[in-house]
């Protein structure tokens, strides 16, 4: 199930609320379980069992494993302990390798021996929910968490519906107060209500629009400078919108039920350097990676070049977990690389010229994004080269396109509303005055989201709206 | 307030309603025209049709006002019409089985002193000539397969012509001789089943009927009461299509194998014989089409007929439904 | 609505709270029960499709994805108040300088219009077909119906006007490389003249021409072929007309009026449609013009093989290959032929054997639009069987 989808807007969510709200206390954490379970198993009947299998294993591990910790008095102890956490984590990635990766490597070997590439449906979620359980095995190896005794409430941490499918990931460490208790205010509920509207409507009002022109732009084949700028701030928007969109209407969902999670994004686009970039974008990964990964490798202790080997790691990692493809771990490096450059080379200049710095970054974020957009290599190239003037420098000149052609009007036409829009919604300003409008004018605040959720309501029934032409030409 | 409401609102009603109205009335007259074209009657279109064929002058005329071109053209082309009538009588002698007594006559009939005569003359000597070719064909088993222009040319002389029948007939439209608007057929239909096909046919308001049947009624009837049946459905037709003309082709027989395999279809010629006696009585022409059949033009069920076997038939039956007239040999 | 600080805290209003906290979920609740409530709509007269209803849960559907999929598209074509969302979209749309939805522009003085195809690199395969009907008849002429946006491009948004004269030269190109023995009837000078004069000659809401429009193409026509051109009145048959274009665009932004053409003297024809018994007297069929698609009213649709018996006896034959454009161009051609037989390749059984042999000496008339004579295949697989 999909947060902007009809079913869940309309069946699924009041009918959680009205349940939730109305049903006993020590009722509803099953309700969330349940539902979630429900929600997962909606999209993916068979995969659910995967994800049983996997709760019920991690569960194992904690046990297992606190257990041992609690037992630990030797070295032998330790490296007893050491043991189960390499078990566990290796059971883990297996399993995500298995269903993400083994298309990937099978295509790959195949170039050498001859082995014939498997195809395996990824499982939604698989990625999140894997992550999250290595975060709870690994803290209660480290002793930073108590293994989670009730296994209801350990199976609703990696369960929980809200960030299953899409993040923000979040540690076991932030979550194990809350699975106990977790009250729902009438502020909490405010809040997640409109930060969940807030999210649907980046979603649908601004994502799916700029997915479209993207779309529009990239079918064509040949490109001008113009077209090719456009298309590749159309994906850099569009993959804004939609991700802190679902981060939004996470939170918001948490919220609603008395959950905190953490922010994911914090105005990426603002930032002024690469690495001020990468502590505002999907930040709930980066903390994840910091702390599991580049951490325990020693961070940016023992050298120059092991701090160098340690972030080039953990950003070819980071690329490679967005999805199973060249291109992704290209655009890992690529990051790793700029970061490694920024430390040791031009990073304080650019502290020094903010304005200088912003211009730098969203140039190195777009091509970034276009390397991240494209999983063919061949047309990522030509993509590139048209931003740097390979197809002239035209900026009005039409191309032709899948669907008639791409001209600029038509796209000024089609979205320049929704991309002005965008660029707004990117500033901090924006945020800003949206809290004050609320501070000063609440009514004001109540009317323009309901304003959005029924143009989102709109935006929905149009994307299924599906006229049957056939008989008459 | 409310009393002013009271006035306002049925008047608002009333000019919606007179709106409504005149949006209507708008669309009467084109609606009119519409329900009066479904209205008349296909019968009434049928005669007056036939009537507009039949007057040659007016059309010719009419065409003459709107046109100028071809006037020698049209003038020769009346008098063929009065040749049809002679012709006619000179068919219902031809359809009887040729004899060699035949030549005979036709020089008796030559020293009738008409214009038509000559025509005539030609006429039997074409079915002779005709014939003899055919049946030299089937002997030798070389029976040649229509041209595509030769089909069309035949085709064009079978418009007004329908055929009605079983699975013999079905094999019209699947080895694709007659276009399937033309013919009214259903697998396996026996006699007494087969009156709604004829109704169909009668409604498409054919100027001839043709029909062939197989050998599913001879287990199913006798001979007098296959004949009966012929009779009501001819009686059908003639109520419906006044001047229709019907044309019955003979019951062939089963291929030696079947007939000595199976005594009941070996029966057959117990029906054709009546049916052969009978058609004269009822007006009807029967089209003999014994001399057509020898077994190399069988299916393998020796029920059935193969296409070179209809390439003949369609020859044949086209000459006789158009009275041997430009014969395709 | 301020609220008043006394001594840093804020006096709480419960009508803010009431309103801030639990209007939105109170008015989503009250739409989620009254969307579930309402009966389920069998069929959408816009999108002329009929809408998904609940899935059956039999068979293992919930464990194979099937009651899921078919949930989800129960969920979306159930939506309460669906048509009337779909309508204030295309508002919002518009507001916002949108002037395409559907892969329809909105065009101006209530027009909406699809873009034309323009010919390609390859032949369509209908110019294949015409080559080889030339070798079964003498007597052909083409008769390719121009879009909209061909002749009245100047009511296109601005940015979709460009290509106007690319595209009409590019097909132009494409008739002339066809053999002389194929009369090339162009309509699109007398379309552009009428509708520079003031006559409405295509729908605003749907992709046909208007039966004006079907008038000035007859003239040409007739002029092509040395016939006079008869005299017809236009009579309006029924208004508030919403066309294929309005169902695909979302809505319709002013209706349309359809007119039939009426002679002097109402014609004795027998209609005789392939598949159906016996013969009608009639090309309109009545009831369409109430029903979800007014322009049926010309024929009552497409059909295989259709073949119509004036009685202009001895004035010719004509042998037609159409599509739906045709449909409102017949009824000024029943006065001028003595047969006219019409065939719709995309349901006719028949194959170009059969054809030739009963039509053999007809005059042909291919009458398409130009859109579907650059994409439809099946005159192909009817002519080169």
């Amino acid at each position: 199930m999909v947060f902007s989808s009809l079913t869940f807007l309309l069946y699924f969510l009041p009918t959680l609320w009205l349940v939730y709200y109305l049903c006993p206390a020590s009722f509803k954490n099953g309700v969330l379980l349940v539902a979630s379970l429900f929600f997962y198993a909606w999209g993916e009947p068979v995969y659910l069992l995967l994800m049983l299998f996997s709760i019920m294993m991690n569960y194992a591990f904690g046990a297992l494993i606190g257990r041992a910790k609690e037992a630990a008095v030797t070295d032998a102890d330790n490296k007893l302990i050491r043991l189960h956490l390499g078990l566990a984590v290796a059971a883990n990635l297996s399993l995500l390798g298995l269903f993400k990766y083994a298309g990937f490597f099978t295509g790959v070997l195949g170039h050498i021996v001859p082995v014939e590439e498997i195809e395996v449906a990824l499982p939604i979620g698989i990625s999140f929910y894997t992550f999250q359980a290595l975060s709870y095995v690994v803290d209660v190896a480290g002793g930073g968490v108590k293994p989670q005794r009730n296994l209801l409430s350990f199976a609703l941490y990696i369960t929980m519906f809200p960030q299953l499918i899409a993040g923000p990931i979040v540690v076991y460490k932030e979550m194990q107060d809350q699975l106990g208790d977790h009250p729902v205010t009438s502020a909490k509920l405010r809040r997640g209500m409109w930060r969940f509207i807030i999210g649907l409507g980046k979603k649908v009002l601004l994502a799916n629009p700029m997915g479209q022109l993207f779309t529009m732009i990239s079918e064509c084949g040949e490109w001008s400078f113009g077209f090719t700028w456009i298309g590749a701030a159309a994906f850099t928007l569009q993959i804004y919108y939609d991700f802190s969109g679902y981060s939004d209407m996470a939170m918001g969902l948490g919220e609603m039920f008395g959950f905190k999670f953490p922010v994911n994004f914090n105005a990426p686009y603002t930032a002024k350097s690469v690495t001020d970039f990468w502590r505002r974008w999907h930040i709930t990964l980066s903390s994840w990676f910091r702390d599991y990964v580049y951490i325990p490798l020693g961070g940016n202790r023992g050298g120059v070049k092991k701090h160098i080997r340690n972030l080039l790691i953990v950003w070819l990692l980071t690329g490679f977990w967005h999805g199973a493809g060249w291109n992704f771990m290209l655009w890992g490096v690529y990051y790793g690389v700029l970061l490694v450059l920024e430390k040791y080379v031009w990073g304080s200049r650019i502290e020094a010229h903010p304005v200088i710095g912003h211009i730098y970054t969203m140039f190195i974020v777009i091509v970034g994004w276009v390397i991240f957009a494209f999983t063919d290599m061949g047309s990522m190239g030509r993509f590139l080269a048209g931003m740097f003037g390979a197809g002239g420098f035209s900026m009005t000149a039409g191309i032709a396109g899948a669907a008639g052609s791409v001209t600029m009007g038509r796209i000024l036409s089609g979205y320049g509303v929704t991309f002005a829009l965008c660029l707004i919604g990117v500033l901090k300003g924006t945020g800003r005055f949206l809290k004050n409008l609320y501070k000063k004018h609440a009514y004001i605040t109540v009317a323009w989201l309901l304003a959005v959720l029924v143009l989102c309501l709109m935006a929905l029934v149009h994307d299924s709206y599906n006229p049957f032409l056939y008989f008459r030409f | 307030m409310k009393r002013t409401g009271y006035i306002i609102g049925p008047l608002i009603a009333c000019m919606l309603t007179a709106g409504c109205a005149k949006e209507e009335d708008r669309y009467k007259e084109a609606r009119e025209y519409m329900s009066s074209m479904e209205a008349i009657a296909v019968e009434e279109v049928v005669a007056y049709q036939r009537e507009q064929t039949a007057k040659p002058s007016q059309t010719v005329t009419q065409e003459q006002t709107a046109q100028e071109p071809d006037t020698p053209e049209q003038i020769t082309q009346e008098p063929i019409r009065p040749d049809t009538q002679p012709a006619t009588q000179e068919a219902q002698t031809d359809d009887n089985p040729v004899t060699d007594e035949d030549p005979d006559i036709e020089t008796t009939t030559e020293e009738i002193p008409t214009e038509p005569a000559p025509s005539a003359k030609t006429k039997e000597q074409v079915k002779e000539e005709a014939m003899a070719a055919w049946s030299a064909q089937v002997a030798e088993g070389n029976i040649s397969l229509l041209s595509s222009e030769e089909h069309a040319n035949l085709l064009s002389k079978l418009s007004g012509t329908v055929f009605v029948g079983d699975s013999v007939t079905q094999a019209l439209v699947t080895e694709g001789m007659v276009p399937e608007s033309m013919v009214f057929f259903k697998r396996g239909v026996l006699l007494k089943e087969i009156t709604p096909y004829v109704e169909a046919a009668a409604s498409v308001f054919p100027e001839k009927v043709v029909f062939f049947k197989g050998l599913g009624d001879v287990d199913h009837e006798d001979p007098v009461s296959y004949c009966e049946k012929y009779a009501a459905l001819v009686n059908l037709l003639r109520e419906r299509v006044p001047g229709v003309k019907i044309y019955i082709c003979a019951l062939l027989p089963p291929s030696n194998a079947v007939a000595a395999a199976r005594e009941d279809l070996a029966r057959s010629w117990m029906f054709d014989d009546q049916l052969r006696a009978w058609c004269p009585t009822a007006d009807v022409t029967y089209i003999d089409l014994h001399w057509m059949v020898s077994q190399p033009l069988y299916l393998a069920d020796g029920i059935h007929f193969n296409k070179i076997f209809y390439n003949l038939w369609l020859k044949y039956v086209t000459a006789v439904v158009t009275d041997w007239e430009d014969v395709l040999v | 609505m301020t609220d008043v600080k006394k001594g840093g805290r804020r006096k709480k209003d419960p009508a803010r709270k009431l309103i801030c906290v639990y209007l939105i979920p109170a008015v989503w609740i009250a739409f989620a029960l009254i969307n579930a409530l309402l009966p389920a709509r069998a069929y959408s007269d816009r999108e002329r499709r009929s809408l998904a209803q609940f899935p059956s849960a039999e068979n293992g559907a919930v464990l194979d994805g099937r009651f899921e999929e078919g949930f989800e598209e129960y969920a979306k074509d159930q939506v309460a108040g669906r048509d009337a969302l779909m309508s204030a979209y295309c508002a919002v749309k518009s507001a916002t300088f949108n002037r395409e939805n559907g892969g329809v522009y909105r065009c101006a003085d209530g027009y909406l219009m699809d873009m034309p195809k323009v010919p390609g690199e390859k032949l369509p395969s209908a110019y294949s077909a015409l080559l080889r009907a030339c070798d079964i008849w003498q007597d052909i002429t083409l008769l390719a119906v121009p879009a909209a946006a061909d002749v009245c491009s100047d009511l296109l948004p601005g940015y979709a006007r460009e290509g106007t004269q690319d595209r009409l030269e590019a097909f132009s190109e494409l008739t002339d490389k066809l053999p002389s023995s194929v009369n090339v009837c162009d309509v699109r000078d007398a379309l552009l003249k009428a509708y520079e004069g003031g006559t409405q000659v295509y729908y605003r809401t749907d992709h046909h021409w208007t039966s004006a429009g079907a008038y000035e193409a007859y003239k040409e026509l007739m002029k092509l072929w040395g016939m006079e051109a008869k005299e017809y009145k236009l009579l309006p048959v029924c208004g508030g007309f919403g066309g294929t274009l309005a169902a695909k665009y979302g809505t319709a932004l002013k209706t349309d009026t359809i007119d039939i053409p009426v002679p002097d003297r109402m014609p004795m024809i027998l209609v005789r449609i392939s598949g159906q018994t016996g013969y009608t007297t009639t090309i309109y069929d009545m009831d369409a013009v109430d029903g979800p698609d007014p322009y049926t009213v010309f024929m009552g649709g497409n059909y295989g093989e259709v073949t119509i018996k004036t009685s202009h006896k001895g004035a010719g034959k004509l042998l037609v290959f159409k599509d739906s454009y045709f449909n409102a161009l017949l009824p000024y051609l029943l006065d001028d032929f003595e047969e006219i037989t019409f065939i719709d390749p995309r349901f006719y059984d028949g194959d170009a054997t059969l054809l030739a042999s009963q039509y053999r000496d007809r005059k042909v008339l291919v009458c398409y639009s130009r859109n579907t004579f650059l994409e439809d295949n099946s005159f192909t697989l009817v002519i080169e069987q």
